[in-house]
């Protein structure tokens, strides 16, 4: 049951019989009469719980962008349903408009469109539907709220691609296709072409110009074309991105949480490795794996990515970290690169990590990175009054801890990047490029 | 197309597919089951409300008894005193209207009229209207308005203070049977109506700074005998058992064979206004009530929610500078001036030596060395900022800090100056 303004009204109009009558009977007939109109109506309005609802839109949507989803109305009762729809959407999903008028005839069906603008990752989830009908003398109406599942996962935004493309041209660089590549470390031999003007004389290859030029031929022949060689960065070396989804990863630093800039670094990393021929492999990890791509190659993999990334939140646990060897033996038999995804804060929360590094270091190439906070930095810079003097200490103290902490995983073997949560990708990717340039990996 | 199945606090997991017309479940109930999941309640509420009326029929003691009142069992009313009068064959008559209690005279040589008015409702002109009604007039905690008009040598009754009074005082057969008496209710100050030589019987007189008697006896101004009762405790239930007073009360009111018992009630309120009702049109009650039905239809409108409000778990937000706002705290508070520069003093030098290029395993010497090299101040004055000088009081503290930020600006400008590397960044 519901009124509406109208019914308000109409009783507020019984101010003109009565003030006429000048009597207490008339308050009571009009009353009355008011509560017969408003029962009569109600009961005239279509059953909200005869209708038979269906949704139907896209089942993923990227952070920040929108999307439009239907919610199909069939009316199945024999009264013309008219009046009020609302699509119960949780906040976050950001949907609009909240309520639409609806006017469907009596068995047919109409479908009822909203835009959801979500603005937190994760799995959106649409609670019920609420109609309220309305009778003809829009007096009153009847109202249920009906549960149809329904949902749309929020993927991460990846708003770090912006910075692949970069990324992309200083790898085919590094590739060969470009004849800057000399050889060196960590090249392998790609493959042998005609010498073109410019290229780097002593990338020629003697034997195969003899080779190519066959026997001596006879005199005043042209001279023999000379061949060199290209090289190209090693491929097929392996990745492996741990991502801590631990306690400390739910620190928010400038509006993103720690695990959100993990996932934008690992996004990048990933999508720059695969480009580049390696093999990535992603485990989302605190006391369990919350989620985990292996073997995932080309566009694949990043939609594979964001979509286990999608619905993971930071626990409120302590990482174990002493699980995480074992957890890379499982990824990977051979030598790889390891990046661990997690804040290195004070040397209290960061001891589990610094006991197990040298198991990993023996073996693989391990990257820390780190998100530092910007706060930091304005904070230690602003020195205007007592109290943020106090605060410029404590915060050049919390940045020697960081740094303490940093130094103690060098130490170990172990490299580290440290960055704010906007430039950590790319400085991670760009990590990654100089280890793949130096033949590091 | 997809849909996800919505079981609450489980996981989810992601069904693909067509458009899945799912069972969907109304979760509003129908209003025959939200009467019946409601029944109890109203069936308990009313079983309250049923409650409650009958208690409050069958048990007046709750609410304020009639002080004086014939028929009230209370102990601020007088039953008890009527139903002994009643009992040795006194004729009670009980009024509560003055009309009717000078009707009630109907012999007026042989009857009592005690008259009592707790909520002084009688005007001074009513009170006359009793002179030389009955040959033995009672009053009982007489209001001011009724001592001016009766006794006016007697000064109007103030608030007793209480106690026994053991010494009558006076003359007056019942009070010299009585002998002691409470005196809760009012006193009397009979001093000036005794002094002017009248036939004034001034009972239970009461001490010096106790303000007056509990009982004064006096002719009426029309004829007949006056009794002004100011310890009215003397006729109710509560008190009458005590000491001398059921004496005195039947001595005083059970002296004639037909008492008229009178309490004035609203009743006697003369109306020379019209009724309040009469004053406004007869539609202003109703458009009142209309108004108040009108707000309340306006409540279930507005109030009505669309559906119940969907709830989401959202993430717990923690800031990342809570330990360091956390020690700024402790350092102020505890005044740790010396390890709060210190550790600005490391920030310092550590940039200092990145921006010159000293490396991090750089010494304190080196990096003063090197900074009083492109700064050209001296060592000394350097060593006691970045190390030796330690704050006396905050001004100091901020004035040291603020030497320290200008000491970094001059070595980075002087760095950006001096050779074409670009500025060093900090990171």
């Amino acid at each position: 049951m519901a009124v509406t303004g109208w019914f308000v009204a109409l009783v507020a109009l019984g101010a003109v019989p009565v003030v006429l009558l000048a009597n207490g009977w008339a308050y009571v007939g009009w009353v009355g009469l008011c509560l017969v109109l408003m029962a009569v109506d109600a009961a005239l309005a279509a059953s909200p719980r005869a209708t038979s609802l269906a949704r139907s839109g896209p089942d993923r949507v990227r952070l920040t962008e929108q999307a439009e989803v239907t919610l199909l109305v069939t009316n199945g009762s024999r009264r013309r349903l008219r009046g009020v729809i609302r699509d119960a959407w949780e906040p976050s999903a950001g949907a609009t408009p909240r309520r639409q008028r609806i006017d469907v005839p009596a068995g047919e069906r109409r479908a009822v469109r909203s835009v959801l603008r979500p603005w937190r990752r994760g799995e959106r989830r649409a609670a019920m539907v609420t109609i309220r009908a309305i009778g003809p003398m829009r007096l009153a109406g009847r109202q249920a709220s009906i549960r149809v599942p329904g949902g749309i996962r929020v993927l991460p935004e990846f708003s770090a691609r912006r910075h692949l493309p970069s990324r992309l041209a200083r790898l085919r660089e590094l590739d060969g296709r470009t004849s800057l590549m000399v050889r060196g470390q960590g090249t392998e031999f790609d493959s042998l072409r005609e010498y073109v003007r410019g290229d780097d004389v002593r990338s020629i290859d003697w034997r195969a110009t003899a080779r190519r030029a066959g026997g001596p031929g006879p005199a005043g022949s042209p001279a023999p074309t000379l061949m060199v060689r290209t090289w190209r960065p090693e491929r097929d070396r392996h990745v492996v991105v741990i991502v801590d989804s631990g306690r400390t990863a739910a620190a928010r630093i400038a509006d993103e949480t720690r695990i959100d800039t993990a996932f934008e670094s690992t996004l990048l990393l990933s999508a720059l490795a695969d480009r580049a021929g390696d093999r990535v492999d992603v485990a989302v990890f605190d006391r369990r794996v919350r989620g985990r791509v292996q073997g995932a190659r080309g566009a694949d993999l990043l939609a594979k990515l964001v979509d286990t990334m999608a619905p993971i939140d930071p626990e409120l646990l302590e990482t174990d970290w002493t699980a995480v060897p074992s957890l890379v033996r499982s990824m990977t038999s051979q030598r790889a690169l390891v990046v661990i995804a997690t804040p290195l804060d004070s040397p209290g929360s960061t001891r589990g990590l610094l006991a197990m590094l040298p198991q990993l270091t023996h073996k693989h190439l391990v990257l820390v990175a780190a998100v530092t906070d910007p706060a930091l930095l304005s904070a230690a810079a602003d020195r205007s009054d007592r109290a943020s003097v106090y605060r410029a200490a404590a915060a050049e103290r919390a940045m020697l801890d960081a740094q303490r902490v940093a130094a103690a995983v060098k130490r170990l073997g172990a490299d580290v990047v440290t960055a704010a949560p906007l430039d950590l990708p790319p400085a991670v990717a760009d990590r990654y490029l100089a280890y793949k340039a130096a033949g590091r990996l | 197309m997809t849909a996800t199945s919505t079981d609450e606090g489980s996981a989810r997991g992601v069904v693909t597919g067509a458009p899945v017309h799912s069972a969907q479940h109304v979760v509003t109930p129908t209003a025959r089951r939200a009467l019946r999941r409601a029944l109890f309640w109203i069936v308990l509420a009313a079983l309250l409300v049923a409650f409650a009326a009958v208690y409050g029929l069958t048990s007046r003691s709750t609410a304020e008894a009639d002080r004086f009142a014939a028929d009230e069992a209370a102990p601020a009313g007088s039953r008890a005193l009527i139903e002994v009068l009643r009992d040795s064959g006194v004729d009670v008559v009980t009024v509560d209207t003055l009309g009717a209690a000078l009707a009630a005279v109907d012999d007026p040589a042989a009857t009592t009229l005690v008259a009592a008015d707790p909520r002084a409702v009688l005007s001074a002109e009513q009170w006359g209207d009793l002179d030389g009604a009955a040959p033995s007039l009672v009053l009982v905690e007489p209001p001011a308005l009724a001592v001016g008009t009766l006794a006016p040598a007697v000064g109007p009754g103030i608030p007793s203070l209480g106690g026994v009074r053991d010494e009558p005082g006076c003359s007056l057969p019942a009070a010299q049977r009585a002998g002691s008496i409470t005196t809760d209710g009012v006193v009397l100050d009979a001093t000036g109506a005794a002094s002017t030589g009248a036939d004034v019987e001034v009972c239970f007189p009461g001490g010096e700074g106790e303000g007056g008697a509990a009982l004064v006896s006096l002719d009426q101004p029309a004829g007949g005998a006056l009794h002004l009762i100011g310890a009215g405790g003397v006729v109710q239930n509560g008190l009458i058992g005590r000491e001398g007073n059921a004496a005195l009360a039947l001595g005083l009111v059970g002296e004639h064979p037909r008492l008229v018992w009178y309490v004035a009630s609203t009743a006697d309120i003369v109306d020379g206004a019209t009724e309040l009702s009469e004053l406004y049109p007869g539609w202003v009650n109703p458009i009142a009530w209309l108004a108040l039905t009108v707000g309340l239809a306006a409540a279930v409108w507005r109030g009505r929610r669309l559906g119940p409000v969907v709830i989401e778990n959202l993430p717990v937000v923690v800031r990342t500078t809570e330990t360091m706002e956390g020690r700024a705290r402790l350092y102020a508070r505890e005044g740790s001036r010396l390890r709060a520069l210190d550790a600005l003093r490391v920030g310092t030098l550590r940039r200092l030596a990145e921006g010159l290029a000293l490396g991090s395993a750089a010494g304190l010497d080196n990096i003063i060395t090197a900074v009083a090299g492109i700064t050209g101040r001296d060592r000394a004055g350097l060593r006691a900022l970045l190390v030796d000088r330690e704050p006396q009081d905050d001004g100091e503290l901020i004035a040291l800090s603020d030497e320290l930020l200008e000491l970094e600006r001059l070595v980075q400008r002087r760095v950006a100056l001096s050779d074409d590397r670009p500025e060093p960044t900090t990171r």
